[in-house]
């Protein structure tokens, strides 16, 4: 794993992207982010579920119990409207400030 | 019902609390078992081994599950809280809220009662403006102050003028017939003035008028009115028979009246001077309402001529009737308060030492958290919160123990106190308003402190250092249990002095055997009795019938037991009107001195020789005999008895006895022939083989043989008048207060310093595992140890030691001590400490002593 430093902010914003392909448990959607960032983002294990409680305390996800692929029992989480209609502003928000971030880097450079 | 919503929504936050710890617990499990199955599958490894590095990837479970928590925002007002803090170390938190509960509880029940003795005014109008007067003689100024003569009370009204008013009052007990099964009753026979001094109107009826004085009226309390005429509205103008005589009821007192220097049911008009004047000896007690800015030294200056030339030259006292009431309780409820103090400042101390070591352990999230943001104040609010719930649990839990523990207290203060007290015992809010507030500032102490710790720490610093404490708070945590050693120290010397005191007392000889004595109370009414002579006849036919089933050196007949009361005295001496030693005045029946086993010295006892026909014979104690006949005969002479006012021939000489406690010094007394000044009231003892139920169905039968109107009562044994006699009572209680708490200090100091010493080796693995390595040896590594034990030990017992001057202080007044009992005492407790000390490193050296230097330094 190349390990490059999570910007604060960014692990929310990868939960929610990752939850957008279908409803994950905390293990799937972990190595869902792996899988999406191609492995270039680590995340701690552990830092993972705070994050989790916290999306769905802020009513972003929606908890189910569910049956694993190898059938043991899990919890497993999907995104709300609200959820998605975050994961939508959230990701424009990111967009412009990269977008405005590269622009200033890129007039420092010149 | 607005806190019915919020119990409701704490229940639910605490059950989804419950269910939410599952879920986290579920799925990080579900978690780490996939983990495992992966890393199993990508590296080939084992399944336990992967499940191992599983863990290891994740991290601390426990500090993520903290975090969940965070992320809730669940911990901070949320009382589950404590949850954790329990579940981190039940052991500690669980002890320190149970002793913190003991005492509390303790403490709550003392406060009880001395609310109900000291805190709570009599009942009685601008009661600071009473004061009770009394003489004690020229000679002996620390004697109980005692009632006045008439003659003498006439003439202190006389003198106070405008100084105070005065009114008297005289306890007796009444036989009460006609109304149910013959009865004693408490009676007051007070002056017409004397319940409007107090302030008291009777709630039925009206008080006593200037014509009401020798005639049979009486006032009845409230109690009376109601347990015995069933509350009757009509009560007004009834009859009640008191000692055989007729008594028509004029009033009923209020509910929350008592007069508790001499509790009663039944209040007459006392008869004035001319009535009572055939009557020598008779004395009555004297309560004064003063001036505006008369104080009770000016009254009693006013007053002191008239005393001074009294026989014997007495002294006025007066006292003001808030102590009067109070009496010997205020000392023994003062130190019963001060154990309880020490007990409590034990265990919150050993609380701040546990809080202090948990914010130690927690320094890591602590700063992490706050090198997150979380301000300072909000860290420092989580440690209060924590002592805050560990507090309020233990108090709560304390409340409870009072509310059970109280019912007790307050019989036991009954029995202690008697009269001292002025209202209830109970829980008042009162009691849980004192013990919340103590418990908040004390909680906020105790959490304020390690957050001040905690305040200082850098997040540098907290990584550096690992999970080293700083320097400063192995300094406070050591104060801490210094403090706990300190604190044991005092309460086990105050323990050892105590004891000690208790076993002096209780060996101390009280004259006669006590040991097998049956006592029973008879009281014979004036009107069935009327003359000396039925008197005399009642008594004899009684001995005699008893002695013929019992035995006939087994039963005697007496007026009061030693160790009860030191009330009817005379002035004894060789001259008819001479001034002379005082005496105690006592009437016993032929074999007395036999029954009680209280030796003769000379002479002979009484027998049925002295009698009415026989010239008035007495038998005089060893001091006595001392005081007037030093080395001369005593046996043939006569003597001068002022109060009865007449010369008598001395018989014999017998020991001394205790009048009325153990600690006392011995008062010469008079034995007068029962057959010759009979007393209506009197006690029969009886020493016999038989089983107690035995003798005391035949003394009942006897008494009701001769008379089935009389009551037999206040049976007891001889020894439970020992047992609960002033000296014995009051010693016997604080020693078993000062020996709890004492305990309790000790099991806490114990595992304060076993805290410290286990904490110490564990910081310091390394550096012993690198002196092993370096080529020391064990022994000294579990010298070094214990060396740091006994310093720590060794503190407390210095400070302690400061301490205990000021407890021995505190407790001389009921300890005897020598300087032989204080090294004892002292000594002894050191010892013991310095014992459990031993013991509570121990296990700590032996762990130092047996590190492995490759085991740590591999770990390290």
């Amino acid at each position: 794993m190349a390990d490059a430093e999570l910007l604060p902010g960014t692990l929310d914003l990868l939960i929610l992207k990752a939850l957008s392909l279908g409803a994950q448990h905390g293990y799937g959607v972990l190595l869902r982010i792996e899988q999406i960032t191609a492995g270039a983002l680590a995340v701690e294990q552990g830092a993972l579920y705070p994050a989790l409680y916290r999306l769905v305390h802020q009513g972003l996800l929606d908890t189910e119990w569910g049956t694993s692929d190898n059938n043991r029992k899990a919890k497993f989480y999907s995104l709300t409207a609200a959820g998605r209609k975050r994961l939508k502003s959230e990701t424009d928000r990111w967009n412009r400030n990269t977008l405005a971030i590269n622009t200033a880097l890129r007039a420092q450079e010149a | 019902m607005a806190w019915l919503a919020r119990l409701r929504s704490f229940w639910r936050t605490a059950r989804r609390r419950s269910a939410l710890e599952q879920e986290m617990s579920d799925e990080l499990q579900f978690h780490l078992v996939r983990r495992a199955e992966d890393l199993a599958d990508r590296r080939g490894i084992s399944p336990g081994k992967a499940m191992r590095l599983a863990r290891l990837e994740f991290g601390s479970i426990e500090r993520y599950k903290e975090e969940v928590r965070d992320a809730l925002g669940i911990t901070r007002l949320d009382l589950l809280h404590l949850s954790r803090t329990i579940r981190r170390s039940p052991a500690s938190a669980a002890a320190a809220v149970l002793t913190l509960a003991l005492t509390v509880g303790v403490g709550a029940s003392i406060f009880a009662v001395v609310d109900a003795v000291l805190l709570t005014p009599p009942p009685f109008a601008n009661p600071s403006a009473l004061v009770t007067l009394g003489e004690t003689p020229v000679d002996q100024p620390a004697a109980v102050p005692r009632a006045v003569p008439d003659t003498t009370f006439a003439a202190w009204r006389e003198r106070a003028g405008s100084l105070a008013s005065l009114e008297a009052y005289d306890g007796t007990n009444l036989t009460l017939t006609r109304l149910g099964p013959a009865e004693r009753v408490g009676a007051m026979d007070v002056t017409t003035g004397f319940l409007p001094l107090l302030g008291v109107t009777p709630a039925l009826g009206r008080g006593f008028g200037v014509d009401d004085v020798g005639r049979p009226v009486a006032i009845v309390s409230d109690g009376f009115w109601r347990a015995r005429m069933a509350g009757d509205p009509a009560v007004i103008g009834r009859e009640i028979v008191l000692g055989g005589r007729v008594h028509t009821i004029v009033g009923v007192l209020p509910k929350q009246f008592s007069f508790s220097l001499n509790r009663s049911d039944i209040w007459r008009p006392l008869p004035t001077t001319p009535l009572r004047a055939a009557r020598t000896g008779d004395r009555v007690r004297v309560i004064a309402r003063l001036g505006g800015n008369v104080s009770p030294a000016i009254l009693a200056a006013a007053l002191d001529d008239v005393s001074r030339t009294a026989s014997p030259p007495s002294r006025v006292v007066a006292t003001s009737v808030a102590t009067a009431i109070a009496g010997d309780a205020t000392r023994t409820l003062e130190l019963l308060m001060g154990a309880a103090a020490l007990a409590l400042l034990i265990a919150f101390t050993n609380l701040a030492g546990l809080l202090i070591v948990r914010s130690i352990d927690r320094r890591r999230e602590l700063a992490v958290r706050s090198a997150l943001g979380a301000r300072h104040s909000e860290v420092a609010r989580q440690l209060l919160m924590e002592a805050v719930v560990l507090v309020g649990m233990g108090t709560l839990g304390g409340v409870l123990l009072a509310l059970w523990l109280t019912p007790m207290a307050g019989q036991l203060a009954l029995e202690q106190f008697g009269g001292a007290l002025n209202g209830q015992v109970a829980v008042s809010w009162r009691v849980i308003g004192l013990v919340a507030a103590v418990a908040f500032a004390c909680a906020c102490i105790c959490g304020l402190l390690p957050a001040a710790g905690a305040a200082r720490w850098s997040v540098v610093d907290v990584l550096r250092r690992g999970a080293t404490p700083s320097a400063r708070e192995l300094i406070l945590r050591r104060v801490f249990v210094v403090g706990e050693v300190a604190l044991a120290f005092v309460l086990l010397v105050s323990m050892a002095l105590l004891g000690r005191t208790l076993l002096d007392v209780l060996a101390v000889s009280p004259g006669f055997e006590a040991h097998g004595l049956l006592t029973f109370q008879l009281s014979l009414p004036v009107a069935t009795y009327p003359g000396p002579e039925r008197v005399v006849s009642f008594y004899s036919t009684l001995q005699n019938a008893l002695q013929e089933r019992l035995g006939s050196r087994s039963v005697s007949i007496v007026d009061e037991l030693p160790l009860t009361v030191d009330r009817g005295r005379t002035v004894v001496s060789l001259r008819r009107l001479e001034t002379g030693p005082e005496a105690v005045v006592r009437t016993a029946s032929p074999g007395y001195f036999d029954v009680m086993r209280i030796p003769l010295v000379g002479g002979r006892s009484f027998g049925p020789e002295d009698n009415s026909a026989a010239t008035p014979r007495v038998v005089i104690s060893e001091s006595l005999a001392g005081r007037l006949f030093a080395s001369e005969q005593p046996i043939g002479r006569r003597i001068w008895l002022a109060a009865q006012a007449q010369m008598a021939d001395v018989v014999g000489v017998v020991g001394d006895v205790k009048h009325r406690a153990l600690d006392e010094a011995l008062l010469p007394t008079v034995y007068l022939s029962a057959l010759q000044a009979p007393s209506p009231s009197s006690i029969v003892i009886v020493r016999s083989a038989r089983p107690d139920a035995d003798v005391i169905a035949a003394v009942r039968a006897e008494a009701a043989r001769l008379d089935g109107n009389l009551p037999v009562y206040r049976v007891r044994p001889m020894q439970d008048v020992v047992t609960v006699s002033p000296g014995v009572s009051s010693r016997r209680l604080l020693t078993a207060a000062f020996t709890a708490s004492a305990l309790v200090a000790l099991v806490l100091s114990a595992i304060g310093v076993f805290g410290v010493a286990a904490h110490d080796v564990a910081c310091r693995r390394a550096e012993l595992a690198l002196r092993m390595a370096l080529g020391a040896d064990s022994m000294r590594l579990l010298r070094a140890t214990f060396g740091q034990g006994a310093t720590l030990v060794g503190w407390g017992l210095a400070v302690g030691a400061l301490l205990s001057i000021w407890a021995a202080r505190a407790l001389s007044g009921v300890v005897f001590t020598t300087a032989a009992s204080d090294v004892l005492g002292v000594g002894l407790a050191a010892a013991v400490l310095m014992a459990t000390g031993a013991g509570a490193v121990l296990p700590a050296a032996l762990r130092a002593a047996r590190t492995d230097p490759l085991v740590v330094l591999r770990n390290e």
